[in-house]
């Protein structure tokens, strides 16, 4: 080149040299177009990041106005962008983003919490209203039986209510736009005044206790009935209802203003006192006409009330006869108990029928007649008392009479452990008694002294067998349930008995009778007749059996049965008695 | 059917309530009871085939103790301001009113009624004054709700003047 040895610095040096300023500043701007003040503007940008990025902000907008216009962008792109860069923002620290929604978030959740709780408290007064109620009682018995969840059955019977009337106001005018009213309400021509004053009163309330303009009026209550207003941004809806509203409702009105406000967003900016459009599509605020209705009361009908009075006077009968029962009882029991030869030693009920448990002796005769007298019937009260032989003063006197059977002559007394005869009686009367009285319980001596001997003609020997008749006729004999065995005390009158037949069967009043025994076994109809029949032939055959042992002739004992119920003096069921009978030889 | 909000807006005691009384139940107390708050009233008005259902919100009168707010206006159709024409106090304060009623409902018609013509001898607020509101664009009515002059005729007017 030219330049030689010259370096490029010496040769730009040379050349500004020999162009003046002007000339460079001329020839600059024909080059580029730009004078200097731009270039030194551009030269700025480049050197200085800050103001090129505030050269470039003010041209961005633009610039994706423009890339909008042009189709190169899309809203799905930046969406894309946008998310990714949250999310980068997000991961890397939250923090940040939290600081930047406070003041959005923070309000929402504040309403929305509140609103919550407000519904829960709702809840809870729905609840406690009902706390101690017998109705509330009558949920945790359903919940118990039922085996529902008690909350469950708390919130079906609590939550009963009505909207009857619901009004869709515009919020600037106060103008209803629409009302939906349930079918009973048939007068409604008051709703345009009641839509303004409602909307008069919510101004109000605003403009007066406003603290928040985020707070509005959401309920007025008057009386039985409350109105739940729900705001939206061009209109209101206004919901009369009665009852214990559920929380949910709110979240019905929301949804219906909200969708109002989608569905009529153009009537509804532009409303000119028009209302046609609002009437015709009123399913949205049809949808808010919610009811629960609770079960209603059935009437009682006549005839429950009647059964249940005849049930109440069943059961205040039958408490009464439960009462009286139990006093009869008790006298009965203290008759008994009072009663010589019998010992009671318990009582019990089983199945319903009343069982007497004891010690009794026969001689004191047939207590079942005690149990009657006093009301009772022998399947209700049964007598289960074991045969004894009774010390008692009465008692032994009576057996001494049965057994030594003295005639009308001799009085009988008796005294500790001896037995006193006084007044007249044969030899014949006096060595029987002797023979035998000794054998009789309770009697140790036997005091003759005041009898006179010689007085007494001999007794007739047909009186004498009359006399041992009636004696036989007067034993009888208990045993136990299929038992046929005598016991001590038994043997000793079984003994006399057999002495007494002995003689009974030798003596014939005349020619054309003979003397048979009929043995009697008493058995009762209760239970199974058949079985009880049938046990009772045995025992009479049994003890048959036992007389045949003694040497009476076969011929002269008749087994037979008979029941309780039909005996005019009845004799102990499961005892054996006898009865003396002439009969044709001919018939035997 | 049309609805529109009708404000009644004056100082006290102008005869705001008998005006509506008068015009929704043709009666007419001389028995003065003061408007708390507000009271709604609504009547049908015909005007040739069109039913214009009229909501009367009676707004109670201002004074030094109550002002009307500015809420009750909102959303109205048309306004009436309402000066007791024996009483001069109550222009100034129709007027005020009248300022208030159109910030907050700027689109709404206006008509000023002079009441209590039926005492037109004793009348403060002078003929000069009323030229002077009719000057400025009102559309300006004298009536008596005691004699029921005009007071028809007024509803039909601003009715006329809202579905315009």
């Amino acid at each position: 080149m030219i330049l030689g040895s010259m370096t490029e610095k010496d040769y730009k040096n040379n050349l500004y040299s020999s162009i003046s300023h002007g000339q460079l500043t001329e020839l600059r701007k024909a080059i580029t177009g730009l004078d200097s003040e731009d270039l030194q503007r551009l030269n700025r940008l480049i050197q200085d990041p800050e103001h090129f990025s505030v050269e470039i902000s003010q041209l961005l907008p633009l610039s994706i106005k423009k890339m909008f216009e042009r189709g190169e962008v899309d809203e799905e792109h930046l969406r894309k962008f946008v998310e990714q860069v949250l999310h980068q923002s997000v991961k890397s620290d939250p923090g940040v983003m939290a600081t930047i929604l406070f003041p959005i978030m923070m309000p929402a959740i504040r309403k929305a919490v509140a609103d919550d709780i407000k519904r829960m408290v709702e809840s809870l007064n729905t609840s406690l209203e009902h706390g101690f109620s017998p109705k509330r009682i009558g949920w945790r018995m359903q919940a118990l039986f039922s085996g529902r969840k008690y909350a469950e059955i708390v919130l079906s019977n609590a939550y009963v209510f009505k909207v009857s009337q619901v009004f869709l106001i515009h919020r600037t005018t106060g103008l209803l736009l629409n009302q939906v009213q349930e079918a009973e309400i048939k007068d409604a021509r008051d709703a345009d005044l009641v839509s303004s004053m409602l909307s008069a009163i919510k101004d109000f309330v605003q403009d007066s206790f406003r603290r928040d303009s985020e707070e509005n009026l959401d309920s007025i209550k008057v009386g039985n009935f409350n109105i739940w207003i729900e705001q939206g941004p061009y209109a209101i809806i206004a919901a009369i209802v009665e009852g214990n509203v559920p929380g949910s409702l709110r979240l019905i009105l929301k949804e219906a203003i909200e969708a109002i406000h989608v569905n009529f967003s153009y009537e509804l900016e532009h409303f000119q006192g028009n209302t046609e459009a609002f009437v015709l599509k009123d399913r949205f605020l049809r949808t808010c006409l919610l009811n629960e209705k609770k079960e209603a009361k059935k009437k009682k009908p006549l005839i429950i009330l009647i059964l249940a009075a005849l049930l109440l006077g069943v059961l205040g009968f039958w408490t009464y006869m439960q009462v009286e029962f139990k006093l009869r009882f008790n006298q009965m029991l203290d008759e008994l108990e009072a009663t010589k030869g019998v010992a009671v030693t318990g009582t019990e009920k089983e199945n319903g029928v009343y069982s007497i448990t004891g010690l009794y002796d026969p001689l004191v005769g047939n207590l079942n007649n005690v149990v009657k007298q006093h009301g009772f019937d022998l399947h209700d009260v049964k007598l289960n008392l074991e045969p004894m032989i009774s010390l008692d003063y009465d008692l032994v006197l009576l057996r001494a009479r049965r057994v030594l059977m003295p005639p009308e002559t001799i009085d009988l007394s008796l005294k500790r452990d001896t037995l006193i005869a006084e007044g007249a009686a044969n030899n014949e009367w006096l060595e029987r008694a002797a023979s035998l009285v000794l054998h009789l319980p309770g009697i140790y001596f036997f005091d003759i002294t005041k009898v006179n001997e010689e007085k007494i003609p001999q007794t007739p020997a047909r009186q004498q067998v009359e006399n041992r008749i009636l004696a036989i006729e007067n034993y009888y004999f208990v045993f136990k349930i299929n038992e046929v065995k005598l016991d001590s005390l038994q043997k000793i009158d079984f003994d006399i008995l057999i002495n007494e037949a002995k003689s009974v069967l030798n003596f014939r009043f005349d020619q054309d009778s003979v003397p048979v025994i009929e043995v009697y076994s008493h058995t009762s109809r209760n239970g199974q007749i058949d079985a009880n029949k049938n046990a009772a032939r045995l025992r009479a055959e049994k003890f048959v059996d036992l007389m045949l042992h003694e040497g009476l002739p076969i011929e002269t004992l008749v087994p037979k049965v008979i029941f309780v119920e039909d005996e005019k003096v009845p004799f102990p069921v499961r005892s054996v008695s006898f009865k003396v009978k002439y009969v044709n030889p001919a018939a035997l | 059917m049309i609805k529109k909000k009708v404000c009644m807006l004056g100082a006290f005691a102008v005869g705001k309530t008998s005006l509506v009384q008068r015009f929704v139940n043709s009666i007419f107390s001389v028995k003065y009871q003061t408007t708390i708050g507000v009271k709604i009233d609504q009547k049908m008005i015909s005007l040739g085939e069109t039913e214009v259902n009229l909501l009367l919100w009676d707004i109670h009168g201002e004074d030094d103790f109550q002002k009307v707010k500015a809420t009750y206006v909102m959303g109205a159709s048309g306004y009436f301001i309402v000066m007791d024409g024996t009483r001069n106090e109550t222009y100034q304060v129709g007027l005020e009113l009248e300022k208030l009623a159109r910030t907050a409902a700027p689109q709404a018609k206006c008509v000023i009624l002079i009441n209590k013509s039926d005492l037109i001898s004793d009348w403060e607020i002078t003929p000069g004054q009323i030229a002077r509101l009719m000057n400025d664009g009102f559309k300006v009515i004298q009536t008596s709700a005691k004699d029921n002059l005009a007071v028809e005729t007024a509803f039909t007017e601003l009715t006329r003047m809202m579905i315009k």
